[in-house]
């Protein structure tokens, strides 16, 4: 009940919040941030080299997302693309012992994606509603390398290079909460100084499935992950 | 006291205060107007090194340990002004003894402090450049190599003009206290490399200290470190270094030194030692540590995709004829970049379809061929086959374009 009365409020404040002329809006530029765990120990049946070498738990990735936004009507669709950067670490194993070695081998992964994205924002437009749901699917293309102890570039006994590509696809479903809710005068000098329309912080679900599409060949580097971050339309 | 004695007395003081106001800067010693530093000569048999600031530009002037052993005999300094002395006007230099002080009001005191002989007795200035005077190496450091001390030794030069005395003072860091030597922690062994660390509270309180780590397959000491058989890293600021390229499982022995701002050396800290141990990498135990991983790198697209491995022979003939001819040069580096920008699609349509992928290895066998026998070319024919090549084909598109246009103005 109590929740079904914080709605109410805020909705009621919202609808009553002065509208202002914005500047043109066209694009947005997202800084987000997750856990991220590749799923390569999935190419095996009875070996877990990954989670032997980088342990079992994720790691920080961090991305930034460029979005040009092609449509403006019932809510935005925009065309994105971003870049981001995440690495593992771990201790290499002895050859003799399997043991544990003093060195480290670190994991490097720079996801390049391209979007399509949907945000729903006309609730937002058309009446104060200050929250902005999306989708978000496309093409995802990891560039990822491995170091060794001395920060080189290994290669395996059969000469292949621990570095290269992968390729794979994505689907996001997020929701993002409009600043300007908060301090509608703020939201405006923001727009008038450096032309940014709507601040958002938001969070996104983030389903990757990135081994090539299917190739056995291949890294399995997909992953199912919360991101969040803030949001700059402008 | 009447009130006109009074006023006579205000006006008087202030005649005074007026008079030191004015007066006070021209008796004060000012620094030299218009002086240039021209730059440090040895004078015997014996070589500068860049740390004295030998040259015009120096402002620094640094002797440490190992100069001191090595500068005997003297060294000339050159100076000049920007305006043309007058008739009458004198110089001199004094020198203070390490640590101390000259004073600069005249030509003759030398103080207490003050290394006791005139470094160039008052003389006349007559010329605005080329000025010299020469300065005993053994005075200006000290006398005592071993001295452990760091102290300043100021060159004052000195310039009476009409009575008004002016300086410049040129300042000599002696430094002959070294570091402290560092306390080495067990070294940690890797695959291929040993991390040395150390700590160095001793030296705590130095500015800029750096460290040099050193390395042998022998055991050394700080008397035979310079030897040729033990290696020598750059100087260094961090607490750690990771010696690379070493032998799996042979005895390294590892010693580090401190070294100060002035490029004294500490001696070296005690030495400790270890072996480096083969180890996988995440690549080599995924790949060859037990599991198989079939993942084999590589961003060759659409022959991979076409012959299903990067490491199939074709691929790697592809691979190397990029590597050779089309990497060394602008076009074929742009051609490079646009098909990597262009290809990752068209190579995932293919590598879907069966047929598709026999079509692509047919289409690509010529290329193939091409590819071997390039690569296996001196590089010369190569080449030249090469630039062959793309000029047949340049003459052809261009032949072609004239033929349209002229077809196309014909209708």
């Amino acid at each position: 009940m109590r929740v079904v009365r914080f709605i109410t409020a805020i909705l009621v404040v919202a609808t009553a919040l002065p509208a202002f002329a914005e500047s043109d809006r066209d694009m947005l530029l997202e800084i987000k941030f997750g856990p991220y765990h590749p799923n390569i120990d999935s190419e095996f049946a009875n070996a877990t080299p990954y989670a032997d070498m980088m342990g079992g738990g994720s790691v920080l990735m961090s991305q930034l997302e460029y979005e040009y936004e092609v449509f403006n009507g019932l809510g935005v669709l925009s065309i994105g693309a971003s870049i981001g950067y995440s690495q593992d670490s771990g201790h290499q194993k002895l050859k003799s012992t399997m043991q544990d070695s003093k060195d480290s081998t670190t994991f490097h992964i720079v996801p390049l994606k391209f979007d399509l994205v949907y945000r729903f924002d006309y609730l937002a437009y058309r009446y104060n509603v200050p929250l902005v749901p999306f989708v978000k699917t496309g093409f995802d293309y990891y560039i990822w390398w491995i170091t060794n102890g001395v920060g080189d570039v290994p290669k395996s006994a059969d000469g292949s290079t621990g570095r290269g590509g992968t390729f794979g696809g994505h689907l996001s479903l997020g929701l993002a909460f409009l600043m300007d809710f908060f301090s509608p005068s703020t939201a405006q000098n923001f727009d008038v100084d450096v032309g940014v329309n709507n601040t958002y912080l938001f969070a996104e679900y983030v389903m990757s499935w990135v081994n090539d599409f299917g190739s056995s060949n291949s890294f399995d580097l997909s992953s199912k992950t919360f991101m969040a971050g803030i949001a700059f339309e402008f | 006291m009447t009130v006109e004695s009074g006023k006579t007395m205000l006006v008087g003081a202030v005649a005074v205060v007026t008079a030191a106001t004015v007066f006070l800067p021209v008796c004060a010693e000012a620094e030299i107007s218009g002086f240039e530093f021209n730059g440090i000569a040895p004078v015997g048999d014996f070589e500068l090194d860049d740390r004295i600031g030998p040259h015009s530009v120096d402002t620094e002037h640094v002797i440490n340990v190992e100069d001191c052993k090595k500068y005997s005999g003297s060294i000339e300094i050159t100076w000049s002004v920007d305006w043309t002395p007058a008739d009458g006007t004198k110089w001199g230099v004094k020198m203070s003894e390490p640590g101390g002080t000259c004073s600069t009001s005249d030509l003759s005191d030398l103080g207490t402090s003050c290394y006791q002989e005139m470094i160039q007795h008052e003389t006349d200035m007559v010329s605005s450049t080329n000025n010299k005077f020469t300065i005993p190496m053994d005075p200006l450091m000290g006398g005592d190599c071993s001295a452990g001390t760091e102290k300043s030794t100021v060159i004052y030069i000195i310039i009476n003009e009409a009575g008004v005395y002016s300086d410049q003072q040129i300042i000599f860091d002696v430094d002959l206290a070294g570091p402290t030597a560092p306390v080495l922690s067990e070294p940690s062994e890797g695959d291929s490399n040993v991390t040395v660390k150390w700590t160095d509270d001793a030296n705590s309180n130095e500015t800029d200290i750096r460290y040099r780590v050193y390395w042998s397959d022998s055991k050394f000491d700080d008397s035979n470190k310079d030897q040729d058989s033990v290696s020598r890293s750059d100087l260094i600021t961090a607490s750690s270094y990771k010696v690379p390229d070493l032998t799996n499982e042979q005895e390294y022995w590892f010693g580090v030194t401190a070294v100060d701002n002035a490029d004294n050396e500490s001696p070296l800290s005690a030495v400790s030692s270890a072996m480096p141990i083969e180890a996988y990498d995440f690549f080599e135990y995924y790949k060859d540590g037990g599991a198989g991983g079939r993942e084999s790198g590589g961003f060759c697209f659409i022959a991979t995709a076409a012959w299903g491995s990067p490491m199939a022979g074709d691929v790697m003939a592809l691979r190397a004829f990029r590597d050779r001819f089309l990497l060394t040069w602008w076009p074929g580096r742009l051609f490079v970049k646009a098909y990597y920008l262009s290809s990752p699609p068209l190579a995932w349509v293919i590598s879907k379809s069966e047929a598709l992928r026999a079509l692509v290895r047919t289409a690509l066998w010529p290329l193939v061929q091409v590819s071997r026998f390039l690569n296996a070319a001196p590089a010369w024919l190569g080449a030249g086959l090469l630039f062959s090549i793309w000029l047949i084909w340049g003459l052809g598109v261009s032949m072609l374009a004239v033929t349209v246009r002229r077809r196309r103005r014909g209708a």
